[in-house]
């Protein structure tokens, strides 16, 4: 039997795959843990398994391992947490800064997008202050296991000394490597990180929700200035120089599928006319929309681009150029909205 | 009409333009060369003007040198302007070269005699500077118009892209006497040629659809410029 714990990686999600493990050993025997995003390496790791009982634990997989777990309707859990626990996690595990942890946290949702939307699946809500014998007999009803007072005690006994009094929170402090350094950070996020993060929650989460997730938007804070000392385009841009690039970033990842950017600019004092040019470059190296077209001398105005992505994994920039030096001119980004136009499941 | 024209009103060594307008009435109605354009030259300065081709600056030209006036806009004179080194649209056809001289002479309040000689000394026009101009080629007539640029002593050069006047023995001659000999006056030179325009001057106003912006930095605006 295979059993799949899926979402971004938080201390919550190795938290709940840890107590699934322990159910599903409880009930099933040996069950071995594979972790494992790419279809070739799932593959190999399940030709060495010593055991018919799995748990894939997941937190970006390839559009085949995707595919496999909806097309097989594989007993899932999902845990979705905030971005800033998600993407304090990264941060703690791999020593990234914190818009590289974000833009880490997006690929997972995006390579999740796919077997989150499916009907067979619901997040698993989880209360830090809930009692560790709740959650365990929650995760049970999800996987299908008759957890109940009776078998309780020895399903966490063995793992988890003080199972009965211990809540959610005391749980991940005690039994999950790097929660406390991992909340620790999330204490210390400013208030601009806190910011930003609360738009990526309202922006991405939604696409780990059944039935939403179809719009979504770039934070402004996430996206630079093109020249030193590359600040966030949160404010106007003065357009005087040469010909060149104006805004890169945010090297963000999306769902699979075909998508509209929509960015909304404000222009002043472009009296003697430019010309600007927006696209969409991938790491792929690859330009999968443009638009181009002359400036008004003032005003606001947008422009669309529709593309396809082809794999969650690479990341997305919108980059805006000047076509033609400037003498003059100020422009304003004011929104990045980005529309889902298919569903390729 | 609301232009000044304030013609060596003061000789304070400063060109100054001011919220310079000039609309050209067309068929299909008014069209704006140029758009509210300031910039100062002052003494011994050189100012480099840039732009494509349809960008203003001939228009400009023509009203530093006063052959046109400004829709609106205010042009202070405060030293004494050449016209467009080498231009020689200003010569009386059916006047010998040195009735020419001796007009341009007393117009400008120079001395006949002396600005005879010096004019005939650069030009090497010889028995030429005796015959009508009209039976000049073009050639002749740009070195005249250039000898006489310098035979009156300028304040401040107005140099529109065609300094190549003559031989190369009379370019290399030309060349020298207003970039090596008159270092120390100003120019306002209108070129496409970058690296004349590095060697000579050290400020720059580029033009774009009829709108105007000094540069300080030269190499910046010559960026600005590449890519217009």
């Amino acid at each position: 039997m295979i059993y799949a714990n899926i979402g971004p990686a938080s201390p919550h999600s190795v938290l709940v795959g840890r107590l699934a493990k322990e159910i599903a050993e409880h009930f099933l025997g040996t069950v071995q843990e594979i972790s494992a995003n790419i279809s070739s390496e799932l593959r190999l790791e399940l030709e060495r398994r010593g055991s018919n009982n799995c748990l894939f634990s997941l937190s970006t997989p390839d559009r085949e391992i995707a595919q496999a777990i909806v097309r097989n309707g594989v007993p899932s859990i999902l845990v979705i947490r905030p971005f800033s626990e998600l993407s304090c996690y990264a941060m703690q595990r791999s020593g990234l800064d914190l818009l590289a942890a974000v833009r880490h946290v997006t690929c997972e949702v995006s390579c999740l997008y796919p077997i989150a939307r499916n009907a067979n699946l619901a997040p698993l809500p989880v209360d830090d202050d809930e009692p560790l014998s709740q959650l365990t007999t929650r995760i049970g009803v999800f996987l299908g296991f008759p957890v109940s007072q009776v078998n309780i005690g020895d399903i966490l006994g063995k793992n988890f000394a003080d199972w009965r009094s211990m809540s959610v929170g005391n749980a991940l402090l005690v039994y999950v490597a790097g929660a406390q350094e991992t909340f620790a950070l999330q204490s210390r996020l400013s208030r601009r990180d806190k910011a930003l993060l609360g738009e990526m929650d309202a922006s991405y989460l939604p696409l780990l929700a059944r039935g939403g997730g179809g719009r979504l938007s770039w934070p402004l804070d996430a996206m630079f200035i093109a020249e030193p000392p590359f600040n966030s385009i949160t404010a106007p841009i003065d357009m005087l120089g040469p010909a060149r690039i104006l805004t890169f970033g945010p090297y963000f990842h999306l769902p699979e599928g075909d998508w509209i950017a929509e960015i909304t600019f404000a222009l002043t004092e472009n009296y003697s006319g430019n010309s600007l040019m927006v696209d969409v470059y991938t790491s792929a190296d690859e330009i999968l929309a443009a638009s181009r077209g002359e400036l008004p001398q003032g005003g606001t105005f947008a422009t669309h681009l529709s593309f396809r992505v082809v794999s969650s994994a690479d990341r997305l920039e919108l980059r805006t150029f000047v076509l033609s030096g400037a003498l003059e001119g100020r422009i304003e980004i004011l929104s990045v909205t980005l529309s889902r136009t298919e569903d390729p499941l | 009409m609301r232009y000044v024209i304030d013609n060596e009103a003061t000789s304070d060594g400063k060109i100054a333009l001011r919220n310079i307008v000039k609309e050209y009435h067309t068929p299909s109605g008014a069209k704006t060369v140029l758009n509210n354009v300031s910039f100062d030259v002052s003494a011994g300065e050189k100012i480099a003007v840039l732009g494509r081709n349809g960008a203003g600056k001939s228009t400009l030209v023509k009203l530093i040198g006063g052959v046109e006036k400004p829709t609106s806009g205010t042009i202070h004179r405060g030293m004494t302007m050449s016209w467009p080194v080498a231009f020689g649209g200003g010569f009386e056809a059916t006047m010998t070269g040195l009735d020419n001289i001796r007009f341009i002479a007393r117009i400008y309040n120079r001395p006949i005699q002396e600005t005879i000689e010096r004019v005939d000394d650069f030009a090497e026009l010889g028995q030429h500077l005796l015959m009508p101009v009209k039976a000049y080629s073009s050639g002749m007539r740009a070195r005249l118009a250039f000898a006489l640029t310098l035979a009156i002593d300028f304040d401040c050069f107005l140099i529109d892209e065609v300094i190549s006047v003559g031989d190369q023995r009379f370019q290399r001659k030309s060349h020298d006497a207003l970039f090596v000999k008159r270092r120390d006056c100003a120019m306002i030179l209108v070129s496409h040629d970058i690296s004349m325009v590095k060697n000579y001057c050290s400020k720059a106003l580029i033009l774009k659809n009829g709108r105007g912006r000094v540069f300080d930095d030269l190499d910046f605006a010559i960026d600005v410029y590449s890519s217009l």
